[in-house]
């Protein structure tokens, strides 16, 4: 047992500037504590008699409490991070199967510990917009913070076998939570099945992937530490590179794997389009992180241009979809798919500044594409149709949700001041040189998406009324806190991506810029454009 | 080695017998007292019985001049059919079973299948199976399953005897010398097939009634399902063990068999109208991937073979057993709401048999895939991985009607007539304990596998 | 107090010639230990570059944004959420004075974008109608292709050189010695950057954007076609070295687009009789032309006083414009006229801006440069300036004809509090225009030395300038019915070219690209989706069959063994 708590304890370092509030907190298990927290949660929940449904109010609230203690604890995480410390940090190492070589290894890198930090913000948004739910609400939160301990786990997780085992457990209780409180009974099974088929099929795929790479990297384990620099042939980097990159595809809804999105994210009940465009998506955009980039390099190199085309066609392609639909949630899982492409086209820029972008883009694409998912399905659900030639003119009757449904389109496309912006600027400032074509195709992509937004707000909010449409009711506080959760960190992530500081010092926040560098800064060395030659020039 | 360790068999025949004294003629009062407190006295005895194995079958030795072995294999066989039938035996609501009914049979057929664990001669191996698995199928109350077996045990009996002719001998020591270095061959290719074959046709039969729809009690299904598919497995993973020698004969041949099976058990899962048929098929296709298992004819792959079977059998008693009598399209809607502990124990076995998770089956079929990928069987890796995506359809279909399906939803009667408004707390209990074993399951994967693993090589070298 | 503010750095900063520099660092970051050392380490910071030009287009932008807000105190009394309108104003204020004072291009990206975002707030200003949402969707879609061209030219810059600095990207070494960086890579940065300033700028073919929007609060459409123009020709300054250096190409792209412009801008000015349509056209011709003469040798510093010239005149054009299509009821010249009379004030404001705008290239032209297209500047000034002065003639003189429910005697000039704003800017604007002749001006707003000119130059270019005008009066005033008939006809011809322009696009690009998209979606993947569904249904259907009486056991039983035999005798030690 002593060894056990010995071997959770994150190894501290120095960090040349201290953050305020940095080395204050020590905490064991602080990765467990944040991937099974809600599950033990859940297991309360399914447990506590409810007699006549008294205590609905309880299974939201404390599943709202327990989200934000999540969240509190990634935040400790991400402040505690010692950003000039290579490789993982608040490791815990414990033999799982050992027989098999598989060992329950979590461990946040810089780039971990900021999904982490927007997983919990979205979940907690994710939340606070499921507030309206009254049928079945114990089933619905336990199953809900099991899909938030999914998403947490995968991200934590050192070992494939953890990793796969957390990716795979996203994904049902996702489809009965949109199959049970489906906007439209008619499709909302339909829609649960198209995510169990795609995602399942991912699923499938990236444990083909992991069992291939860990049967020819030999070693009989599964750990990451290990796998990751097994320096396999590149034939089989390659293979193995493709499955990864499907895998990933289902989840980002890379084209044309994009089916699922369409579907789901338009017939999910606000809360779950949440949650899936801002963690469950992501998850396919840090996958390629995590195993791709830096297990991969070989691979990764010869599948870059491939890749980022693939992120410049479904740029364009979701973009032109959405110019095309007249379905206002449709039209938000378009634009949900498109911060994806950007981390994407970062992954397969393969410089270390791309990298770095592409991890950004994880935080702020999946905030703003949780705001734009999340604004459309309020706007539908508030105006009582999701036609946009009957909606219009809601920008007089809805000032709040207005202004947060143009911070969505702005962020989607990234625009200054948006998270997404400083994520657009890093991604394509480092994948020019390696994938010219791919970084012009992603651009065009967000210029039709820059067009669909510009209609979208055209048609609902700054065009004139229509006489014909139901009257727009008001939107609840807590749909609107839940929204505008999403818009102050998307802002927040765009004003100041390296921290605020008092008098040159980091005040409480290192910068999520500067966590992430810590961590793509070592596996992106190798990345690194080549020296010039000797008298070259 | 003391006999000592002989003690859980020797209870498993005591209660056995026991439960024959149940069907004596008693005052209504004494019936009632029987009927409530019987049924519990036998899951008492058989978690005893778990016990003593766990603490004395620690030992390794033999007995009986070498007849019978005491190994880790033993004790991991032995161990998961006590804990299958304890959970089968709770799991069932006494109060529409009749007793003692199939009690005795269920006991004797976990006796055969312990006894075919600890053989250490392929014709006792062969004869414990049998027993396990004539009994479960005589628990389904019809003359087709027994038929149905037995056909497929004397295939079985056909390849044993030709491994003794080949080994001039029936001990699986000699069997395993005598087929260490044997050439692939088709005239010994053959035989195997048929012999294993025929194995995992009884294996993945067990919970799909040995092809039966004959309307037997939930608990005879149960027994069916996880006692049958114990003592073929057990039988299948020794003799397997035993044949690990001329894989290059049989094990293609065996993982495409299984391959096959995984995926035609998870299509059957996705639209199987019948919840009763969308377990058995998710049970059948669980122990498919057991028999991949088998064909990967190296520890590791055999110790997660072992370590599945044990989930599975677990799983698929419990889930056959707490359906009771809820069948048809819909009668699963509003469970949920009105036994939460029993639904909730459905579902997990459910999705456990599916390979969802992170429950035991996934952990199982993890360890088969990856061994199967280290044996090189890509294709037939791949082929079952799309039959438990398929399976884990069905088994999201199971928890959907469980849990989200209103009452109302449906055309359905909202319960079976002879179910009670309220279960017995004993029931209650039993549902939630069956549950937290499945859970439990998963949660200590690390010595369950362990002793898996070291049961496996067992199996291989014989000590 | 931001004007004050900038004119008291610029009289500290009078003397001297080398930019005065500050950063503050937005990010910093070491991303590479290991590779070129100009990629080892990235950072963006919020660097001030206050050089005389800096403070000219900052200056610029703070008269402009200070008149207009004057004006719309006024001329939009009648607008919803003032708070909003001025807080967009001056977020496109600062945005438009951190691109002037920006020293690292992404920095400058950065201001750039913020302005973006502020002109679409401002010309979304207005919402419940067609046009107002039509305003919003043109106000930011097209205008987001010049930032996305912008952003993707200093990506492209920095993907080669490693440096965003504008000083370090204007030294000769870097851009001709850089390792896997040559003609390509400027030749390609100076077209985006091209395409950035065209598109903001509003030059055509970029000017719908700023057509479809003058439906939005006037003091927001002037501030945009004021601003946008200005910070288009500062950015191809700043990226002068980048053309420089990219060889011929880059060059003839800015030149024969900024000509083909201005020349298209000019003719379009002269068909319709829509007096702001007209207004926007001319500015645009006008624009077009500064960037056109930016490149020329020895030109940069006259092309700059031009634009912010144009930067004053402009919006001066397009209020007093909008001033009188307001008070007369109509936006058509036809139905205008007599304004000098009934509107004195407006008319000659918005006489003085046109002629602004008419001569503000004059002394460009009359720097003598030994370029050739002297001439084609020449024809367009002219060209420009015949039609923006069109505008006024027909407005502001001619009899204004009574018309059903409106009397032309109730037609009164604009409150006075809107006087001085139309003063400062049109008459201001003419100021700078002829400030251009000067020298010290010029010296002070690039630096160096600058051409010394000879009076009888100044004089025959600044007469060209004043041809354009001149026809125009003289044509206004005495054939004024075939003026209108003749530009109303070329109006009508253009309404049906673009019409026909637009039904072909839908027809030939939009309906079958969407229609191919819909195909694959719908038909496409939604059919396959649902096949794959029928097929595994069906599978499962003929797979779930079997349970049943003794085809369970033949099937399986059957399956293994097919398949065991199969693949058994297949095995390669069976082979053996």
């Amino acid at each position: 047992m002593t060894s056990l708590w010995l071997l959770a304890i994150p190894t501290p370092s120095a960090t040349p500037i201290p953050v305020f509030g940095s080395g204050v907190i020590g905490f064991s298990f602080l990765l467990s504590t944040i991937v099974w927290a809600p599950v033990a949660w859940a297991l309360v929940l399914a447990t506590v008699p409810n007699p006549r449904g008294r205590y609905d109010r309880f299974f939201y609230g404390s599943s709202f409490w327990v989200t934000l203690g999540v969240l509190g604890l990634a935040f400790f995480g991400y402040i505690q991070f010692q950003a000039f410390t290579v490789g993982p940090q608040f490791e815990e190492k414990l033999p799982w199967l050992p027989a098999y070589g598989i060992t329950y290894h979590l461990g946040a890198d810089g780039v971990s510990t900021l999904v982490l930090l927007a997983n919990g913000i979205v979940t907690l948004a994710a939340i606070l917009a499921s507030s309206g739910i009254r049928t079945r609400v114990r089933e619905y939160y336990v199953l809900l913070l099991l899909a938030e301990a999914a998403v947490n786990g995968l991200v934590c997780a050192r070992d494939l076998f953890v990793l796969t085992l957390f990716w795979a457990a996203a994904t049902v209780p996702l489809v009965l939570l949109v199959t049970g409180w489906g906007v439209q009974p008619v499709r909302r099974r339909a829609a649960g099945l198209r995510l169990l088929g795609y995602w399942g099929a991912g699923s499938l795929v990236l444990l083909l992937a992991v069992l291939l790479l860990a049967a020819t990297a030999g070693g009989n384990t599964f750990d990451l530490d290990y796998l990751g620099k097994a320096g396999l042939a590149s034939r089989v980097q390659v293979v193995v590179g493709i499955l990864v990159v499907i895998a990933a595809g289902s989840r980002l809804a890379l084209w044309p794997l994009h089916g699922w999105a369409r579907e789901i994210l338009a017939e999910a009940p606000a809360g779950i389009a949440i949650l899936v465009a801002g963690a469950g998506m992501r998850s396919g955009g840090y996958l390629l992180f995590r195993l791709l980039d830096a297990s991969l390099h070989d691979g990764t190199r010869l599948l870059a241009p491939i890749l980022a085309m693939l992120a410049g066609a479904t740029a364009i392609w979701c973009g032109l979809a959405a110019l095309r639909t007249r379905d206002v949630r449709i039209l938000g899982a378009y634009l949900a798919v498109v911060p994806g492409c950007v981390t994407v086209l970062g992954a397969a820029g393969v410089t270390p500044l791309s990298l770095d972008g592409a991890a950004y883009s994880l935080f702020g694409g999946a905030v703003a594409a949780a705001l734009v998912v999340g604004a459309c399905a309020v706007v539908a659900e508030r105006a009582l149709t999701r036609d946009l030639g009957l909606l219009g003119g809601l920008a007089g009757r809805l000032p709040r949700l207005s202004w947060l449904l143009v911070l969505a389109g702005v962020g989607v496309i990234g625009m200054p001041l948006t998270g997404t912006f400083v994520a657009e600027l890093l991604v394509f400032f480092g994948s020019f040189k390696i994938s010219f074509i791919g970084a012009f195709a992603t651009a065009a992509g967000l210029l039709v998406a820059g067009a669909a937004v510009a209609r979208m707000l055209q048609r609902i909010l700054f065009g004139a009324p229509n006489p014909d449409a139901p009257a727009a009711t008001d939107v609840p506080l807590t749909e609107t806190w839940a929204l505008a959760l999403l818009a102050g960190t998307l802002i927040y992530l765009g004003v100041v991506p390296g921290g605020p500081k008092v008098a040159g010092i980091p005040f409480l926040d290192p910068g999520a810029i500067n966590v992430v560098n810590a961590s793509v800064a070592d596996l992106a060395s190798t990345y690194a454009p080549p020296a010039p030659p000797v008298g070259g020039g | 080695m003391t006999t000592l360790v002989l003690a859980p068999e020797a209870l498993l025949v005591a209660t056995g017998g026991a439960t024959l004294l149940m069907s004596g003629r008693f005052r209504a009062r004494t019936r009632a007292r029987v009927q409530r407190w019987g049924p519990r006295a036998v899951v008492a005895a058989l978690l005893a019985a778990l016990g003593l194995e766990l603490w004395l079958g620690a030992q390794v030795g033999t007995l009986f001049a070498g007849g019978f072995a005491q190994d880790r294999f033993a004790l991991f066989a032995k161990a998961a059919v006590l804990l299958a039938l304890a959970a089968g035996v709770a799991a069932a609501d006494w109060d529409l079973e009749r007793l003692p009914g199939w009690l005795p049979a269920a006991l004797l057929g976990g006796f055969g299948a312990m006894v075919a664990a600890s053989s250490t001669d392929l014709f006792a191996v062969w004869a414990g199976a049998a027993l396990g698995i004539a009994a479960a199928a005589s628990t389904l109350g019809a003359v087709r399953p027994v038929a149905v077996a037995g056909a497929l045990l004397m295939l079985v009996a056909l390849c044993l005897a030709y491994l003794h002719a080949t080994a001039g001998g029936s001990s699986l020591d000699l069997a395993r010398s005598a087929l260490g270095e044997a050439p692939a061959t088709l005239p010994l290719a053959l035989p195997l097939l048929i012999g294993l074959g025929g194995l995992a046709a009884l294996l993945v039969l067990a919970p799909l009634g040995f092809g039966t729809t004959a309307e037997a009690s939930p608990f005879g299904r149960g027994v069916a399902a996880g006692v049958g598919a114990a003592g073929a497995g057990v039988a299948l993973l020794k003799v397997g063990g035993v044949l690990a020698g001329a894989a290059t004969a049989w094990a293609p041949g065996l993982a495409a068999g299984a391959a096959g099976l995984v995926l035609l058990g998870g299509l059957g899962a996705v639209v199987a109208p019948r919840p009763r048929t969308t377990i058995s098929l998710l049970a059948a296709s669980q122990l498919g991937w057991v028999v991949a298992a088998v064909a990967t004819h190296e520890q590791a792959g055999l110790g997660a073979g072992l370590f599945l079977l044990g989930s599975t059998v677990v799983a698929a008693v419990a889930a056959t057993t707490l359906l009771r009598d809820l069948d048809g399209e819909g009668a699963l809607a509003g469970l949920g709401a009105r036994e939460p502990g029993r639904a909730a124990a459905l579902v997990v076995a459910a999705l456990s048999l599916a390979a969802v998770p992170p429950l035991g089956g996934f952990f199982g079929v993890f360890l088969v895939s990856s061994s199967l990928a280290g044996a090189g069987f890509w294709w037939a890796l791949t082929l079952a991985l799309l039959g438990s995506l398929l399976a884990a359809a069905g088994a999201a279909r199971i928890a959907f009607a469980a849990f989200l399906l209103e009452e109302e939803d449906t055309r359905a009667p909202a319960r079976a007539p002879s179910t009670r408004v309220l279960p017995s707390t004993f029931t209650g209990a039993a549902a939630v304990a069956v549950t937290l074993v499945l859970i439990g399951y998963s949660l200590f994967a690390n010595p369950i596998s362990g002793l898996a693993y070291q049961a496996a090589s067992a199996l291989l070298t014989g000590h | 107090m931001e004007l004050a503010d900038i004119l008291l750095v610029g009289w500290a900063r009078y003397r001297q010639a080398t930019p005065y520099r500050l950063a503050y660092q937005w990010m910093n970051l070491a991303v590479s230990f290991e590779g070129a050392t100009q990629f080892q380490a990235f950072g963006i910071d919020i660097s001030l570059r206050v050089d005389h030009l800096a403070l000219a287009v900052a200056a610029a932008a703070a008269v402009l944004g200070l008149a207009l807000t004057v004006w719309h105190r006024q001329g939009g009394r009648g607008e919803a959420g003032p708070a909003r309108f001025h807080a967009s104003l001056l977020l496109a204020v600062l945005g438009s004075v951190g691109v002037a004072v920006s020293g690292d291009l992404a920095a400058l990206t950065a201001w750039w974008g913020l302005a973006g975002v502020a002109t679409y707030l401002l010309l979304a200003h207005r919402f419940g109608t067609e046009a107002a949402g039509r305003a919003s969707r043109l106000g930011l879609a097209l205008p987001f292709l010049g930032d996305l061209a912008l952003l993707c030219a200093v990506a492209v810059l920095y993907s080669r050189f490693g440096a965003n600095d504008i000083d370090r990207l204007s030294q000769v070494t870097v851009l001709t010695k850089t390792y896997d960086a040559g003609l390509k890579t400027l030749g390609v940065a100076a077209v985006l950057f091209t395409i950035a300033a065209f598109v903001r700028g509003g030059l055509f073919p970029f000017t719908r954007w700023q057509l479809g929007t003058l439906e939005a609060p006037p003091a927001a459409v002037a501030l945009v076609q004021g601003l946008w123009p200005l910070l288009g020709a500062l950015l191809i300054y700043r990226a002068l070295p980048i053309f420089y250096f990219g060889g011929p190409q880059p060059w003839r792209v800015l030149a024969y687009a900024a000509a083909a412009s201005a020349a298209a801008s000019g003719l379009l000015a002269l068909a319709g009789n829509d007096l702001r349509r007209l207004v926007v056209w001319g500015g645009s011709a006008v624009s077009a032309l500064t960037l056109l003469a930016i490149g020329q040798p020895d030109a940069a510093g006259t092309s700059l006083a031009a634009a912010l010239a144009i930067t004053m005149a402009r919006p001066a054009a397009l209020l007093c414009a909008w001033a009188l299509a307001a008070a007369m009821r109509s936006g058509d010249l036809a139905d205008m006229g007599g304004a000098l009379r009934r509107m004195r004030v407006t008319s000659v404001s918005l006489a003085a801006a046109c002629l602004a705008l008419s001569v503000a290239l004059a002394p460009k032209a009359a720097a003598r440069a030994g370029w050739q297209s002297v001439w084609f500047l020449g024809a367009a000034m002219a060209l420009a300036g015949f039609a923006l002065t069109r505008g006024y003639v027909l407005a502001a003189h001619g009899e204004l004809r009574r018309r059903r429910a409106f009397e032309p005697a109730r037609v009164r000039d604009v409150a006075p509090v809107m006087w001085w704003p139309a003063w400062l800017l049109g008459f201001g604007g003419l100021l700078l225009a002829l400030a251009g002749f000067l020298t010290p001006w010029v010296a002070f707003l690039v630096g160096g030395r600058q051409p010394s000119y000879v009076v009888r130059t100044d004089v025959l270019w600044l007469g060209v300038g004043l041809a354009g005008p001149v026809l125009a009066l003289l044509a206004g005033l005495a054939v004024r019915p075939l003026a209108l008939r003749l530009a109303e006809q070329g109006g009508r011809g253009l309404a049906i070219g673009s019409a026909a322009a637009v039904v072909a696009y839908e027809r030939f690009v939009r309906a079958p690209g969407l229609g191919l998209l819909e195909a694959f979606e719908q038909r496409g993947l939604r059919a396959g989706e649902g096949a794959l569904g029928t097929a595994l249904g069906r599978a499962a259907g003929w797979a779930g069959r079997p349970v049943g009486p003794g085809t369970a056991l033949g099937l399986v039983a059957l399956a293994v063994a097919v398949a065991a035999l199969a693949a058994g005798l297949l095995a390669p030690g069976i082979y053996r």
